[in-house]
């Protein structure tokens, strides 16, 4: 169980950062 | 369940792992490059600034810093090491998707050695190393790649992915046009990767100057082994029964062979340290022919399980397996020196009865403590007449004390920790009350 909590922090974090790439794009974007 | 203040420390340490990975976003922000890019172009620049951010700062994860692992647990920072992986193969392979758009297909010729101009081969062979650290780390077994080869190959691969894509940013990035954005970025990604050098340049130099020797071999039942070790010229180091340390045979400690392995004796008997090994791998086998006098080295202690953790409850409970049962023996004699009066169990599944670890130690520490030894047994002895199989839910049911807060150590093969974890949450112990370490992570 706290394997997965690992697992879903980890994915957690990547879908996190993923929309903030997209939010950055979204700014930056001409 | 995890309880609030578990969540809060972990939600913390989680804000303060994607603030530092965004830094790049932010200086890029606050510092503006040129403009030019359209939403593709800008997501994908985005991508790779982030996988190159989660790559640096991989070292931090494993640069041995101990004050990383509270909340979890340094096995589950290692955990989190590998997993953040599946993002930054996702972020790198996105990266060129958005960048070239429709004309991926004919970016695909670059594939070929020697087909693209420098700046942009550095980003393909940056992927190419990462994805060969990853599929090298996740599926280590099952291609039956030695531990010590992975090892070996892992620093300098993983150091070879970053600087290769950090040369990719800075020679094929728009992005990084000024000078003080460049520097400035170029300093932070290289501050993470310089950890590296911690943990195989600095540590190494340091352990040198306190060398340990191996003052005791004892073969134990089940192809396993006591090394006891005492310190050189120095005063050794302090531990918290159920913590491990990293262990070099050898005349030099940069040789790079060093292993991880939990600490079997009393916190009471430092600095003398006695480490239990089964024989699993080629390092483990070969301490069977380990003779007194050997020269060694030892990092540590790590790791953050231990009944002081939990010095108020009731009672501790221990559930292991195989030679996951050696930080639990170190907690049970540390609480036997101490004269501790709390009534303790432990539940231990072995193969068979004549290869089970430590079968007359805790005999004799049965006596000293109000302690319960419950063996279970794969291939129980004719006549045997206690628990066999595997451990269960229903076992876990028969013998765990039902009155009174205890705290709950679980340490074993992947498979029996999951049954355990599983039937304690079941059972409505609290994960705060909880606490095991994995290290077979690859």
């Amino acid at each position: 169980m706290r394997q997965r909590l690992a697992l879903q922090a980890a994915l957690g974090t990547g879908a996190f950062l993923l929309l903030t790439a997209l939010l950055f794009a979204a700014a930056r974007a001409s | 369940m995890p309880t609030l203040r578990d969540l809060t420390r972990a939600g913390l340490w989680l804000g303060l792992y994607v603030l530092l990975a965004l830094w790049p976003l932010l200086l890029l922000l606050a510092a503006p490059g040129p403009r030019g890019g359209g939403f593709a172009d800008e997501l994908g620049s985005a991508l790779g600034f982030l996988a190159i951010s989660l790559m640096a700062m991989q070292f931090l994860l494993t640069a041995r810093f101990e004050w990383l692992a509270p909340p979890f647990g340094t096995d589950l920072v290692y955990a989190f090491h590998r997993h953040i992986t599946i993002a930054v193969v996702v972020f790198a392979l996105l990266h060129p998707v958005f960048l070239f758009g429709s004309s991926l297909g004919m970016a695909l010729s670059w594939l070929i050695p020697g087909a693209a101009p420098w700046e942009i081969a550095s980003g393909i062979w940056a992927t190419w190393a990462l994805l060969a650290l990853a599929v090298a780390s996740w599926l280590r077994k099952r291609l039956t790649l030695p531990y010590e080869a992975w090892r070996w190959t892992h620093g300098p691969l993983a150091a070879a992915a970053v600087l290769l894509a950090i040369w990719h940013a800075l020679m094929a990035g728009r992005l990084l046009s000024r000078p003080v954005v460049r520097w400035l970025w170029l300093a932070w990604t290289l501050g993470w990767v310089g950890l590296l050098l911690r943990v195989r340049v600095f540590k190494p130099l340091a352990l040198r100057r306190r060398p340990w020797t191996v003052s005791e071999v004892r073969p134990e039942p089940g192809d396993a082994v006591t090394l006891v070790l005492e310190p050189v010229g120095h005063d050794g180091f302090r531990f918290r029964s159920g913590q491990f340390a990293w262990l070099t045979l050898g005349a030099s400690p940069f040789a790079g062979r060093e292993h991880p392995f939990s600490i079997a004796s009393s916190a009471m008997a430092a600095p003398r340290v006695e480490l239990t090994i089964k024989a699993v791998g080629d390092f483990t086998r070969g301490l069977l022919a380990v003779k007194p006098g050997q020269p060694a080295f030892l990092d540590g202690p790590f790791g953050t399980m231990s009944i002081d953790a939990f010095p108020d409850a009731d009672g501790y409970v221990f559930i292991a397996g195989g030679s996951g049962v050696v930080p639990c023996m170190s907690m049970l004699r540390t609480l036997a020196d101490r004269g501790d009066r709390r009534p303790h169990l432990l539940l231990f599944g072995s193969s068979e009865l004549s290869r089970t670890l430590f079968r007359e130690p805790l005999q004799a520490l049965s006596t000293r403590l109000d302690l319960r030894v419950v063996h279970v047994l794969e291939r129980p002895p004719e006549g045997w007449r206690g628990e066999q199989g595997y451990l269960t839910q229903a076992m876990l049911d028969r013998w765990l004390p039902h009155r009174g807060r205890h705290a709950y150590f679980v340490c074993g093969p992947n498979p029996m920790m999951d049954v355990a974890e599983a039937a304690l949450a079941r059972l409505g112990v609290p994960m705060s009350d909880l606490h095991s370490e994995r290290f077979d992570l690859v």
